[in-house]
């Protein structure tokens, strides 16, 4: 189930949930001391150890692949801009649904990924978790007693679990709340981002909310903590949108009918207006002020209106000629 | 710093000497400095009270297994490899319990070590078990967990 073109649970409020689980080679040194022949020598160990399933999985070599392709590839957050880096040996392998990316050789030898549209987390950590099974039949992991999974970064160490939702969060943008939510957020152990990551601008009033602490709990424990903050967020976006819902400012309703105008009739759009436009029409929809379109064709958007999906097999293209393109793309996708 | 005398440890003393005026300064590692005979076992700086006093320093600045030092891993943040984290236990663990509140691994175990070692997990969580027991003078269950205990490791309990 690619996770931008199906419909999942919550998914009104909560776009995507992921789990990531970091993991490495014992007896190889870590990512920043590898050699390229044990890099090579590693992806070589991660597509054995997967046989068992390789048949629903492509193996790409990142260093071999087109910048546009790698390119790409990050926009449909299947692997990160981090694994693209440099001419090292890096390779991640991707299950025909999109919903499983293995990275190989970027911070951790081993970064299983599992995606899922809407909100579950619960899935998203069992398929991960199978998936390390699998791999831990062949695989030697390095693992401590009492520290769990070694990691690069000691801020992984121990279970190795990152468990993140992207969520939509307009009304309590609109009653400026969120800065005290995502402060409470951070008391709770969690860590608040924009769209694209750290220091990213939470454009759209799209964020993601994922785990800080990965030792000294276990996985459900951490993956149950995450639920109840998850959880309460939303509770408080619906109570919210609930009570704008009985008096909505003509302003606002001037914003999401422009939006959707926009949608509709423009020429050009920006990557920065689409956002914009998603998410007062996403608002709109749930306010009851413009007829439902489905929530996964408008995050599939958030997906194929980005600069190296859009250009795809084109050699190149120009930011004003993707406005356009991207302008009907969204007209095609939502009429 | 390295020490001085053999380049591959962190130089965590510094001697200096003043003879007849003229003044040398070194400065060395733990173990060179026993070599040259400053830390004898009369000196107040024997062995165990250096480490007393400098619970951190994990003596060896090179990790054996990749050669990282703890000024590298300072400055990138990143670990070496997995013989990193016994090597610089001393600097790493308080790091941990920075980050997570906590050092101790109470989740998954991999698919191959997990045999062996959930047999000792469930081991200790018995252990803990019988000791609440003695202390609470309930000796029937202590026996039992007794019992349990030596299934599990087979030999003598202490």
């Amino acid at each position: 189930m690619t996770w931008y073109r199906s419909f999942g649970p919550k998914n009104d409020i909560i776009i995507s949930t992921r789990v990531r689980l970091a993991r490495n080679l014992s007896g190889y040194p870590f990512s920043s001391k590898l050699k390229k022949e044990e890099g090579e020598k590693i992806i070589d160990l991660v597509w054995e150890a997967l046989a068992p399933i390789a048949k629903n999985f492509t193996l790409y070599r990142i260093h071999k692949l087109a910048p546009v392709k790698q390119q790409a590839l990050i926009e449909k957050h299947l692997i990160s801009p981090d694994l693209t880096a440099g001419n090292f040996p890096r390779a991640v392998m991707i299950n025909k649904e999109e919903s499983v990316a293995i990275m190989v050789n970027e911070e951790d030898h081993i970064r299983i990924q599992c995606l899922t549209p809407g909100f579950a987390p619960d899935e998203a950590w069992e398929t991960a978790s199978r998936i390390d099974d699998l791999l831990g039949e062949t695989l030697d992991f390095a693992f401590h007693e009492k520290y769990g999974y070694l990691t690069s970064c000691p801020t992984n160490t121990g279970t190795g679990l990152r468990v993140s939702a992207m969520v939509h969060l307009p009304a309590i943008s609109v009653f400026g709340r969120i800065s005290g939510l995502l402060s409470q957020a951070a008391k709770s152990g969690m860590t608040v981002r924009g769209l694209y990551g750290e220091g990213s601008d939470a454009q759209g009033n799209f964020y993601q909310i994922s785990n800080q602490v990965t030792l000294g709990a276990s996985e459900e424990e951490l993956i149950e903590r995450f639920n109840k903050v998850v959880s309460s967020v939303c509770e408080v976006e619906n109570t919210l949108r609930n009570q704008l819902k009985k008096d909505v400012p003509a302003k606002l309703i001037d914003r999401i009918m422009r939006s959707y105008g926009a949608m509709q009739y423009a020429y050009m759009v920006s990557g920065k207006e689409m956002l914009n436009i998603l998410s007062d029409v996403r608002l709109g929809i749930y306010l009851g002020i413009l007829k439902p379109i489905p929530f996964e064709k408008l995050t599939s958007l958030m997906v194929i209106t980005m600069p190296a999906n859009i250009t795809g097999s084109a050699s190149s293209m120009s930011a004003e000629s993707r406005d356009i393109k991207r302008a009907k793309i969204i007209k095609e996708t939502v009429m | 710093m390295l020490c001085e005398k053999c380049g591959m440890n962190l130089a965590n003393l510094h001697l200096s000497q003043n003879i007849n005026g003229k003044k040398t300064e070194i400065h060395v590692c733990h173990s060179c400095a026993a070599q040259m005979g400053y830390l004898g076992a009369d000196n107040i700086f024997s062995t165990d009270f250096f480490n007393l006093l400098t619970p951190n320093i994990a003596g060896h600045a090179r990790c054996p297994g990749c050669g990282e030092t703890y000024e590298e891993y300072k400055a990138t943040k990143r670990i070496g490899c997995e013989k990193c984290y016994t090597h610089f236990a001393g600097f790493l663990e308080p790091v941990l319990k920075k980050v997570h509140g906590n050092a101790l691994h109470t989740g998954k175990l991999p698919k191959k070590a997990s045999g062996a070692l959930k047999q000792k997990r469930e081991s200790e969580r018995l252990r803990r078990l019988l000791q609440e027991a003695i202390l609470n003078e309930e000796f029937e269950k202590a026996a039992n967990l007794r019992d349990r205990i030596r299934e599990i490791d087979g030999g003598e309990v202490k």
